[in-house]
């Protein structure tokens, strides 16, 4: 009787066990096994768009020796490689998509082809990435992997023209400015480089008047708010960085920067309206 | 008084283009992409080149080209020669791409308005060494039809000054279960990549095994070291399951050229079908409704889902306006016509035909025996 009932202990025992462990590993039920990852089929790097998502497309087949029908659910990872697979959504630098998100394109067989669809945001790091595929039917399966490069993308946005107002002659704009905010689209710190042209790149003028013109000089910028006009950088006619200033790369909100500029009109030799082009380049 | 309002924002991506190991004469081609996330109006841009790299180089859209409504994004291609006699060393530039917008918002008020500009910056390293560096970036098997070769793509990166192939590939095939190894080859003979370009290596590898799923191992190696290795899955099916299908996309060419100059007629294609194949462009020139000139481009192996360009060339004899008709002739179809219009006029020295040529010595020499006839007269008349 003693041994009935150690039998029975045993027994009940082990399946308690057997019931209580998830990932336990039944030898006769093969886990999934995912290859041949691509991310965006062949491509050797990712080029993101300016204040943008881009799609990136990960594609990956899963085996499963029990026959597709028994893949429950695949998770993608899309990571930059140094932060890790494990680290928590960011969408600097990991985005995370599980079935349905992820598709099945085709079950045939043991094998079933796979597609996530990631929209990765303008301002992913650029460095080298890399998608992680999991398969899972009763527990997980053997993960594959690929990685490809995410390109810089320098890029900015601008708000409206540098509208100065009326001027009287032989007068300037002081300390009073008119501000451009500058803000970063890219996946980079940018610093600004600016030139100006009044008709056409490279005349040596800020603006062209009805009645004359206004040479490069005149019209001048600042990193800093309220500098005197005489104190400003003069404005020049080939690309010149303005020294001292960068937008960060966006984490969390938008990133902007601000140059002040000022204006001044010379003695005599110009009259009407006056209107000219200052050129903005990310670097 | 009034100044334009800046409209949306503009970024390129990647932003430099560093190439060591470039020869003496080295010809480098690199995309780079314009995007901005309102195309809500076409975007004009002037190029200019500066530095060091300056005269090297050129774009595929030009120096002054616009950026379409609609488009976010909008590939260009930068285009670098090295001249033979440039002196090795480093040399930095940059190509700058300043954007205007042709319709702009009005305000009061005397003021400028505000364009965008890309910079791609440019560090070229000339060496007179020559340079084996390449990586495989992926390893591809096709799903094949009973009776064909296994069909294996390598995505090589070479970054060298000399074409780069793997020295060996290894291919192990495995039944589905991934147990009991089939087949075992290992390939040396295999097609290279030229200098600077990333592009497929395809691989036939004849093959006895009959229709089902399989596992595949494939090692990339250069000499001893193992550059990459994938195991994949492949299937094995009926003849006939896998259909070929491919799309002519686009049909680029310059809209105008002169006499002599020899004009790129560019077929944008892609592979839609479920198998890699074997494409061509072909196209017919026609000159006031009549054949002049048949072009074909060099047969091209095309990967399932690839886009590639394919290209043929055509040089003008005539004056006149011609139109381009091609489509993409593949293995076991053509793809539907499209049309491109060329205007050829007499452009430059470099333009003239011999007939041209001929003609203009003729009138030349007539020009200069007036002028001495003309001297010999007053020289007579003086002695009179």
């Amino acid at each position: 009787m003693r041994k009935i009932i150690k039998s029975i202990a045993v027994v009940v025992s082990v399946l308690f066990f057997v019931l209580l462990t998830p990932n336990l590993v039944y030898a006769s039920d093969p886990r999934p096994v995912a290859s041949g990852v691509a991310i965006n089929g062949t491509d050797a790097s990712i080029t993101l768009t300016e204040n943008s998502t881009t799609n990136v497309v990960v594609t990956a087949t899963v085996t499963d020796n029990s026959g597709c029908a028994d893949i429950l659910k695949v998770t993608v990872k899309f990571y930059k490689t140094a932060t890790g697979a494990g680290a928590a959504d960011n969408a600097n630098n990991h985005y995370t998509l599980i079935t349905p998100a992820v598709v099945q394109d085709d079950c045939e067989g043991l094998v079933a082809t796979y597609t996530a669809t990631i929209p990765v945001q303008y301002y992913a790091d650029p460095a080298e990435w890399t998608a992680q595929v999991t398969p899972t039917d009763e527990a997980d399966g053997t993960v594959a992997t690929d990685t490809i490069t995410m390109n810089v993308l320098t890029a900015l946005d601008l708000t409206g023209p540098i509208a100065f107002g009326e001027l009287a002659l032989n007068t300037d704009t002081g300390t009073t400015d008119k501000i451009a905010t500058v803000t970063n689209t890219g996946n980079v710190a940018i610093g600004v480089a600016v030139d100006g042209y009044g008709i056409e790149n490279g005349d040596g003028l800020a603006m062209k008047c009805t009645i004359g013109s206004i040479t490069i000089g005149n019209e001048k910028y600042s990193k800093t708010a309220s500098t005197a006009y005489a104190s400003k950088t003069p404005l020049t006619d080939t690309a010149a960085t303005v020294a001292d200033f960068s937008v960060a790369q966006r984490t969390t909100t938008k990133t902007t920067g601000k140059i002040y500029w000022g204006f001044g009109l010379p003695l005599n030799g110009v009259g009407g309206s006056c209107s000219g082009t200052v050129v903005f380049t990310a670097i | 008084m009034m100044a334009k309002t800046a409209f949306a924002g503009l970024g390129i991506s990647p932003a430099e283009m560093i190439t060591p190991n470039l020869s003496k004469g080295s010809h480098v081609e690199r995309t780079f992409v314009l995007s901005r996330s309102d195309p809500k109006e076409d975007l004009y841009f002037k190029v200019t080149t500066e530095g060091a790299t300056k005269d090297w180089t050129t774009l595929d859209k030009g120096m002054e080209f616009t950026m379409p409504k609609g488009q976010q994004r909008f590939p260009i291609v930068v285009i670098v020669n090295i001249p033979k006699d440039t002196a090795n060393g480093e040399y930095k530039g940059g190509i700058r791409l300043v954007s205007s917008s042709k319709s702009p918002d009005k305000t009061g008020g005397s003021g400028s308005s505000t364009a965008l500009a890309a910079l791609i910056q440019t560090d070229f390293t000339i060496t007179g060494k020559q340079v084996l560096e390449y990586e495989i970036s992926s390893i591809r098997i096709q799903t094949i039809e009973v009776g064909s070769p296994l069909e294996v793509s390598l995505t090589l990166i070479n970054t060298g000054n000399v074409e780069a192939r793997p020295t060996k590939v290894h291919i192990e095939v495995f039944d589905k279960l991934n147990e009991k190894l089939l087949e075992s080859q290992d390939i040396t003979e295999m097609g290279p990549v030229e200098p600077f370009e990333t592009s497929d290596i395809v691989i036939l590898v004849p093959t006895k095994l009959g229709i089902d799923q399989y596992w595949t191992k494939i090692s990339a190696y250069r000499d001893e070291a193992l550059l990459k290795e994938e195991s994949l899955v492949f299937e094995i099916v009926e003849v006939g399951s896998l259909q070929k299908n491919g799309d002519l996309k686009e049909l680029l060419c310059n809209k105008k050229a002169a006499i002599g100059e020899i004009v790129k007629i560019t077929g944008v294609f892609e592979n839609t079908g479920q198998s890699n194949y074997s494409a061509k462009l072909v196209a017919e020139i026609f000159k006031k409704g009549k054949l002049v000139k048949l072009i074909e481009s060099d047969l091209s192996t095309l990967n399932k889902g690839k886009t590639e360009n394919l290209s043929a060339y055509f040089t003008p004899e005539v004056l006149g306006k011609y139109t381009v008709k091609a489509r993409v002739a593949y293995s076991g179809g053509k793809t539907p016509e499209k049309e491109a219009k060329i205007s050829v006029g007499n452009v430059g020295l470099l333009a003239l035909t011999p007939t041209v040529t001929v003609a203009l010595l003729i009138f030349i020499i007539a020009i200069i025996a007036s002028v001495v006839l003309l001297k010999k007269k007053r020289i007579t008349k003086r002695r009179l």
